[in-house]
């Protein structure tokens, strides 16, 4: 039976241990709670959000990740998990009772330093105004609407603090050795913050002709890592991204809970304790990786590769310590060919799913309260017709015009022979690849680089961005039939003005 | 009462690093190595008794006493400590006090922050023993353990697991490295706290001189095997100790030999000769077959025993 006194009591027996980090994380939260009282918002414009507290506030995460480690020792440190292993808790009632320390050092001052941040910052600057220098009054937002903001900043602030928490955590649960407690954690954050950008990016530009980061549900990639800090806090589905993004940090603490709870001093030492989660790391980081080279490096990706091999065997060799012979590294050659099979694998997959089905996906509507839409239509290289034109002013509903009319042409593209190897180690869909080759190409091979940008003025952020972008390769007769419809459409849209 | 039954204690894949040099790791079906640290332990720990574990380095008394205070979690058999299994156990683990052989984990503590420390983890802490005993060994409450001599960073421990007041007190090389003068005052202290509440003591220790004098039971263990588990006074029956003199003639261990005795060990100092045999029936028939002025048994202490079994154990 787990008994809450006996989690908070050793919580409190643990925080003796780790006065010195309490204190400095008492310190520099605090020098961020009181500067965050300098936070106002005059009535309808965003929050002047004092960035001198959110500078001491990412100092202190500094030591949150330490205390995180050092908290749990007993996972790495011999003689530690022989004195805590002993004691009367069970180790499911260990487990919280080291969360309950985490809590104490930081999470606790956290929630208390911006409560009073907070406060202070809703007592000096809501429901009051001043007189401009032009004379007008200027009014600061009422209460709820700047309390509102500041919780906003504190669940902001809270998603990256369970992150880190649970990320350390886990990988000190998984581990046994100090040294892997700190650099893989490290190793672990970056990849799960950076993988899913990264994987829309590639097969955006790989395999997908549009563009995916304009739209609102790109946020679904913030749902867990340090994304979510990135997160617009003024639209409205962001509050939702964050909590969602806590409620999977959680997740991961449970994850943590389970693999502790699987463990007793015996593995303490060993650099991994759980093989899957070790290789479950090196193939996210590898993947991540791949599609860098991929990415980035043309011409270059088989070097690039011989590198991240290299890279990767010498972190199995750390992992390894001294336990390392040539059958050992012959396997890891072998289990970094397999990952990069796999990576091939998925690649194909994204390639003959036209990026599993992302290139067929609209703009949310709930983003249409842009004006004035303009439409860029560009056809290179068509002599006979012209290279560009655009139509300008036109309403919201435009946009659901041109991206029918340009999903027709995708369709006709897809339709085109895929050159899966060309688009993964040269460009968009192999495409691009043929049409530079087009001197030498029977007229049939060669493809048209045609486009469509949609851009819009965003009335809630305030500036003119692009909502919707299509590259498209087609063929000569599709390209010619593309440009009339386009040209075709202008009337239409501009009727619906 | 501590109830160990056919405990069997693996350590997967221990890495080459990792094994001393005592250590003989055996190797599973794909040659991974496998320390099998202890192997079908059976034995019985009665309240109230001081036991010494006894075996040299890597033999595997920590790994037992590991296992007893639920830090590992055996590979089969089971320990039970008043009845409960003891891994993952709070009940069971607020019964027992473990002092591993290793201080460092202290070193950023003072006495005092060791005692606010354990206090929480222990609720029946005894803060006036506490204070009596530090009195007692003049160890100062607010400096850092660090500037601790080790006795004085060994008697801090002990003097904290006496004062947990826990039911089992579980010691491992408790006295290594002590000076003489300090190990007695710690033993005595020890000794008498522990009658005192009628506690149980178990202590280990590779240096059988250490513990030989205060235990009332003791076991051996070599290479994870129980060698004997039984009363001292039991265990010293099996050898016996005798010390020959003739004034004529210094005896030789062919002269001994030639009565029919294997001497497990032969001394001599001037005409005085001492031999160390396995006991048997006919023994003081034998040894009154050979001529001497004096022949008479003398005490055996538990560190003659400890070296000729591993003699023993060196032939076998």
């Amino acid at each position: 039976m787990m008994s809450f006194s006996r989690i908070n009591r050793s919580a409190l027996s643990e925080l003796i241990i780790h006065k010195k980090s309490h204190i400095i994380s008492m310190i520099l939260l605090g020098i961020a709670g009181f500067l965050y009282s300098e936070t106002s918002m005059i009535k309808d414009c965003d929050a002047n959000i004092n960035w001198s507290s959110v500078f001491f506030f990412t100092v202190a995460l500094i030591p949150l990740f330490s205390a995180c480690i050092r908290v749990f020792r007993d996972m790495h440190d011999v003689p530690t998990a022989d004195v805590q292993m002993a004691m009367p808790l069970s180790s499911r009632e260990r487990f919280l009772s080291r969360l309950m320390t985490i809590c104490y050092i930081w999470i606790f001052p956290y929630m208390f330093f911006s409560g009073m941040g907070n406060v202070l910052s809703v007592l000096f600057h809501s429901n009051t105004s001043y007189t401009g220098y032009d004379g007008s009054k200027i009014e600061y937002a009422s209460v709820p609407e700047l309390f509102a903001v500041n919780f906003k900043v504190f669940i902001w602030g809270l998603s990256a603090v369970l992150f880190i928490t649970a990320v350390t955590v886990l990988c000190s649960c998984c581990i046994g050795s100090k040294a892997e407690a700190v650099y893989l954690p490290a190793i672990l954050m970056i990849v799960i913050s950076v993988l899913p950008f990264e994987t829309v990016s590639y097969i955006e530009e790989k395999f997908v002709n549009v563009s995916l980061n304009t739209y609102s549900d790109s946020s679904i990639l913030q749902v867990f890592g340090f994304g979510a800090v990135f997160c617009d806090m003024y639209e409205p589905y962001s509050v939702v991204i964050v909590l969602v993004n806590c409620i999977l940090s959680l997740g991961l603490i449970a994850l943590a809970m389970f693999a502790y709870t699987k463990r007793d001093a015996a593995t303490v030492g060993y650099p991994v304790v759980f093989r899957v989660f070790f290789e479950i790391l090196m193939i996210l980081s590898l993947f991540s990786l791949f599609q860098t080279v991929h990415m980035s490096s043309y011409g270059a990706e088989y070097f690039a590769l011989f590198i991240y091999f290299i890279g990767a065997t010498i972190l199995r060799i750390i992992v390894s310590r001294k336990d390392i012979t040539p059958v050992k590294i012959f396997k890891w050659t072998g289990v970094f060919a397999g990952y990069y099979a796999a990576f091939i694998l998925f690649s194909y997959l994204a390639c003959i799913t036209n990026g599993f089905g992302a290139n067929f996906k609209k703009p949310d509507k709930s983003e249409l309260s842009y004006s004035p839409v303009t439409v860029n239509v560009n056809c290179g290289g068509m002599k006979e017709t012209g290279n560009s034109f655009s139509y300008e002013n036109l309403s919201v509903d435009a946009i659901d015009k041109v991206t029918e009319t340009a999903y027709e042409y995708v369709a006709i593209q897809n339709s085109n022979p895929k050159y899966f190897l060309d688009s993964m180690f040269t460009g968009v869909g192999g495409y691009y690849y043929y049409n530079e080759k087009e001197n030498n190409l029977d007229e049939k091979d060669k493809y048209y680089n045609c486009s469509i940008d949609v851009s819009a003025y965003d009335i809630t952020r305030e500036y003119h961005r692009t909502v919707f972008s299509v590259d498209l390769y087609l063929d000569k007769e599709s390209a010619e039939n593309f440009y009339r419809d386009m040209v075709e459409l202008g009337p239409v849209l501009r009727a619906g003005m | 009462m501590i109830e160990i039954n056919n405990i069997t204690m693996i350590f997967d894949n221990k890495p080459a690093h990792k094994l001393k040099k005592s250590d003989k790791p055996v190797f599973d079906e794909e040659m991974k190595p496998r320390e099998k640290a202890l192997d079908a332990v059976t034995m019985e720990i009665p309240d109230g008794c001081i036991y010494g574990f006894v075996g040299f380095n890597g033999a595997g008394k920590s790994t037992l006493m590991r296992l007893i205070c639920g830090i590992y979690k055996p590979s089969s058999g089971t320990i039970l400590v008043d009845s409960e299994s003891s891994f993952d156990n709070p009940a069971a683990k607020s019964n027992i006090f473990f002092v591993n052989d290793e201080t460092i984990e202290y070193t950023d503590f003072t006495l005092d922050k060791m005692r606010r420390y354990y206090s929480g983890y222990y609720p029946q802490f005894d803060h006036e023993l506490f204070e009596r005993l530090a009195y007692t060994l003049e160890l100062p409450m607010n400096r850092k353990l660090s500037t601790f001599s080790k006795g004085m960073k060994r008697q801090s421990v002990v003097l904290i697991g006496l004062a947990c007041h826990t039911k089992y007190l579980i010691l491992d090389e408790a006295f290594d490295g002590l000076d003489p003068s300090m190990r007695d005052m710690i033993k005595k202290i020890i000794r008498e706290e522990i009658k005192k509440r009628k506690s149980t003591l178990i202590i280990s220790s590779h240096n059988v001189a250490e513990i030989g004098d205060m235990c009332d039971k003791v076991m051996r263990l070599t290479r994870g095997k129980l060698v004997f588990a039984d009363e001292l006074e039991n265990v010293k029956t099996n050898y016996r100790k005798f010390q020959l003199v003739n004034l004529e003639h210094t005896i030789s261990i062919e002269e001994i030999e030639a009565a029919g005795i294997k001497p497990e060990k032969y001394s001599q100092a001037g005409k005085v000769v001492r031999i160390i045999v396995r006991d048997s029936d006919d023994i003081s028939e034998k040894l009154r077959s050979i001529e001497t002025v004096l022949c008479e048994e003398i005490p055996l202490d538990l560190e003659e025993i400890f070296v000729y079994d591993k003699n023993a154990e060196e032939v076998k």
